[in-house]
């Protein structure tokens, strides 16, 4: 019950917020804000940058928050905007160009037990190329099939493929270099 | 391809993961949100002033074309009623000219006729008079020679008679001059008045043909200068026609 109410709450709030209520755009942007950085953040190292395309993906959220269905989940709707602008930012300015090595090995990793910090996650994937990067987390963190991410980047299902390869194989070797520091330090 | 275990560890990680945004954050936002809320009514009224110049525009074009088709029409219309004009020209100057010409005809008929009735009246006045006053001058002559043989009569027989007969001469005289001068006052004054009688009738009827005439003039003026236009276009083209 208390669910279905809160979901009754969050569909008013939006038809407000489709009405330009302010206070209520505010609601919704206090509630996700902070969610949505960190998504903005694992795409692109600088905070800053960061933050500015969370705002103007922000922004489209409530300009198209009229097109909002209400059949999935709120969350995950505002989220895609965010890794779209993330991804268009990338492209558009750091001007990411995919190498388009078909060749890909699929390879089954070592089972790794990585208890990392959240700072050594975002530090693992910060050292990525911007390519290998948006690939591995459209992939491995937001859950999208390598059809839909050569969609997204206007790249073929194979560049994807090869592109989270080469991602996961620096992903691994920066892990057990981590971990052979850890133990060190250990 | 399973997710690796690191995966799934990133995966939950960052997904618990919050970043405050930083206060002015949402500042920025409310700004851009607010500008955006500014733009789009004027980009609503830029909507409503593009239907509104559209609808003009087509109002205009409809009410343009319209008139453009009736200026045809009126055009065709224009056509039809020159040619009519010109058959019309063609048939009414000479009836117009026969008319005319009756009309003066009939005026100057009438002029005349009253030219002759005035002659007509003033003459056999006139000559009245002159014959009157002849035949007086000749009564009185006569008179006088009559006067003067019985005068001569009358000295012959009595002379005591005489200044009676002188007397009675020039009471005859006298009587002759003032029957004379009675008959001349009635004639004038029988003249003006019958002047006057057949003058206002024949003035009125001038007047009104002349009003008429007018009229009718400037009408025959206007159709025969349209005609002789005509005449002038279709002899000039003839004349180029024949001469190529």
């Amino acid at each position: 019950m208390k669910i279905i109410h809160l979901h009754q709450e969050e569909t008013e709030v939006i038809k407000l917020a489709v009405e330009n209520n302010r206070q209520a755009q505010q609601q919704i942007y206090s509630k996700f804000s902070s969610k949505m950085l960190s998504v903005c953040r694992q795409y692109i190292k600088d905070i800053q940058l960061a933050e500015d395309v969370m705002i103007t993906a922000f922004m489209k959220v409530f300009t198209n928050l009229n097109k909002f269905e209400h059949k999935g989940s709120f969350e995950g709707w505002i989220r895609r905007i965010m890794v779209n602008e993330c991804i268009s930012y990338l492209r558009v300015q750091k001007k990411v160009k995919f190498t388009e090595d078909e060749i890909y090995v699929e390879e089954s990793f070592n089972a790794i037990d990585s208890q990392f910090s959240i700072e050594q996650i975002q530090f693992l994937i910060d050292a990525l190329p911007d390519g290998y990067k948006m690939v591995f987390n459209l992939y491995a963190i937001e859950g999208y099939k390598h059809n839909e991410i050569a969609k997204m980047l206007g790249i073929n299902e194979g560049t994807s493929k090869s592109q989270l390869s080469h991602a996961r194989k620096m992903l691994q070797t920066q892990i057990t270099i981590l971990k052979k520091q850890d133990n060190g330090t250990e | 391809m399973e997710p690796n275990n690191f995966e799934k560890d990133f995966r939950d990680k960052l997904n618990q993961r919050k970043i405050e945004p930083s206060n002015k954050a949402w500042d920025r936002l409310d700004a851009m949100l607010s500008i955006t809320e500014e733009k789009k009514p004027d980009k609503n009224r830029k909507w409503l002033y593009i239907a509104a110049s559209i609808v003009g525009f087509l109002l205009v074009g409809t009410f343009f074309f319209n008139e453009k088709k009736n200026p045809v029409e009126t055009q065709k219309n224009n056509v039809v009623i020159k040619e009519n004009v010109k058959k019309d020209s063609v048939m009414q100057p000479t009836l117009n000219i026969i008319d005319s010409g009756k009309t003066e005809i009939a005026i100057s008929e009438e002029l005349i006729q009253n030219s002759n009735k005035k002659e007509a009246k003033i003459s056999p006045e006139a000559s009245g008079r002159k014959s009157n006053q002849l035949i007086k001058n000749e009564k009185n002559q006569i008179a006088e020679s009559s006067v003067i043989i019985k005068n001569n009569q009358k000295k012959q027989s009595i002379n005591n008679q005489i200044p009676i007969a002188e007397n009675s001469k020039n009471e005859s005289v006298d009587q002759l001059l003032n029957s004379a001068g009675k008959t001349v006052v009635a004639e004038n004054s029988a003249k003006p008045k019958s002047k006057i009688k057949v003058n206002a009738n024949d003035l009125l009827n001038q007047v009104d043909g002349e009003l008429e005439l007018s009229f009718r003039e400037k009408v025959i003026t206007k159709v025969n200068k349209n005609y002789q236009t005509v005449k002038v276009a279709l002899a000039n083209r003839n004349q180029k026609e024949n001469k190529e």
